[in-house]
């Protein structure tokens, strides 16, 4: 082997493996992104690449983190439940609340925007040590969102997720209005696929339905059906696969889910 | 320590442990999350740690690594990774993630960007150390030693190329050049193997 040879620009396999490597930024990071979720002979060399590396994490030395460490991840999953979101944090809730993480400024090109609306949600999170608390920074952040106050309601009343998966940068942020049955996703850092984003809530006793297809990027706002609403407690899930485009929504899932998350109630 | 320091031949053992954990996790069960955090936490710490290089920093990185392990266990498979290996990669991207959202970052010296592996191997480290382990540190040892100390300044640091070519000050494309001569020269080494 020669030492000049390197992969070329074009080549896969050194895409894939700066991929791994944490090399990419920006718009070339979102790009190769996409090839992952798009191009299963990219995502199995990208697969390979962890294979290949994987022996360096072992030379990682171990550190002891301060004892708070995990009381902290129990106060966070405390805040997912809604037997443990605080009475205060409840009584801050509005019926026709929406969390807009596009709100904010967006400044960043590409995945940044996906990237930087992640990190706005776990900041938040953890400034407050609660999802809750996120929801009610929103609510001070966009006042005029907020038409009427507020009394402490008898059953939640709001409900928010966000969907993540394998693929780095996607991301959607969903809100669910109980009071309207309206739904709002908000979907950042889609790639280009011939399938179409179909959305789908997983009931906490295993029933899968879809709530149909939703649009690659933006908001896409629905109501729910009165069965799908059911569905949609505290225990469920929420999560995307790609499917053939179709005006109404599939039986069965055809694939695996490219982001799943846990619904919060406010 | 976290670790419970089980002997080589428990390798597998502790591995389909924390692959049943991780399963439990998914399936949403927080006291197997404990269990995970009770036997992962000082190595996920350390991979935090070293990218972050400081200890608030890290620990959020830490809480951040377990709320998405708890988020995402039920993708876990144990065909695919092993379960240390897809945690530790779990807290690098976070760790990575965290410390480009900052902006800047105090530099360490690169004394640390030690050439040769560290000596201080843990328990899951011992565990998991075999022939893949060996065919890569032979291969990285027939790298030319820019291309070596790229690829797993990189890896260590959660360097971008942006940021490797201001840490060493020196062009990109020369740098890009280094670690894609590198990674094709290690590819096509453990591939032999």
């Amino acid at each position: 082997m020669s030492e000049e040879q390197e992969f070329t620009g074009g080549d896969d396999a050194a895409l894939a493996a700066e991929l791994v490597l944490g090399l990419l930024e920006g718009e070339d990071k979102a790009a190769a992104l996409r090839r992952q979720l798009a191009d299963p002979q990219f995502a199995a060399e990208v697969d390979r690449w962890h294979a290949r590396l994987d022996p360096l994490y072992h030379e990682f030395a171990e550190a002891a983190p301060g004892a708070g460490v995990w009381d902290g991840i129990e106060r966070r999953l405390g805040a997912e439940a809604p037997a443990a979101v605080p009475a205060d944090m409840a009584a801050g809730n509005a019926g026709n609340a929406s969390i807009d993480p596009g709100n904010d400024p967006g400044n960043d090109p590409g995945n940044n925007n996906a990237v930087a609306q992640m990190k706005r949600w776990r900041f938040g999170a953890l400034a407050s040590g609660a999802l809750a608390a996120c929801l009610a920074l929103a609510l001070l952040l966009n006042p005029a969102q907020v038409d009427t106050p507020v009394t402490v309601p008898d059953t939640p009343q709001v409900a928010v997720a966000q969907l993540t998966g394998p693929i780095e940068g996607l991301v959607l942020a969903v809100s669910y209005n109980a009071d309207t049955a309206e739904m709002r996703v908000d979907v950042d850092g889609m790639p280009e696929t011939e399938t179409e984003p179909e959305i789908w809530i997983r009931a906490g006793d295993g029933t899968v339905r879809s709530l149909g297809q939703i649009g690659r990027d933006g908001v896409s706002e629905m109501v729910l059906l009165q069965g799908d609403r059911a569905l949609l407690t505290g225990d469920a899930q929420l999560f995307l696969t790609m499917e053939p485009p179709s005006e109404t929504p599939h039986e069965i899932p055809s694939g695996e889910p490219v982001a799943t998350g846990r619904i919060s109630f406010i | 320590m976290a670790t419970q320091n089980p002997k080589p031949g428990q390798a597998a053992e502790l591995r389909d442990h924390l692959s049943h954990l991780l399963a439990r996790v998914g399936a949403g069960d927080r006291s197997a999350l404990k269990s995970v955090y009770d036997l992962t936490h000082a190595k996920l710490f350390g991979v935090c740690l070293r990218i972050l290089n400081d200890d608030a920093l890290a620990e959020d990185a830490l809480q951040d690594s377990y709320i998405k392990v708890w988020r995402s266990a039920d993708r876990f498979d144990a065909g695919r990774a092993s379960p240390i290996t897809w945690l530790a990669a779990i807290a690098r991207n976070t760790a990575i993630d965290r410390r480009r959202a900052l902006g800047t970052r105090e530099y360490v010296s690169d004394d640390i960007l030690a050439d040769a592996p560290s000596n201080e191997t843990d328990a899951l480290t011992r565990l998991e150390e075999g022939e893949k382990a060996d065919a890569l540190r032979k291969c990285l040892g027939t790298l030319e030693e820019k291309q070596r100390n790229v690829i797993r300044t990189a890896f260590f640091e959660g360097d971008s190329y942006r940021e490797l070519a201001e840490r060493m000050g020196t062009p990109l494309g020369t740098v890009k050049s280094w670690v894609r001569r590198g990674l094709k020269r290690l590819k096509d080494c453990m591939e032999d193997e």
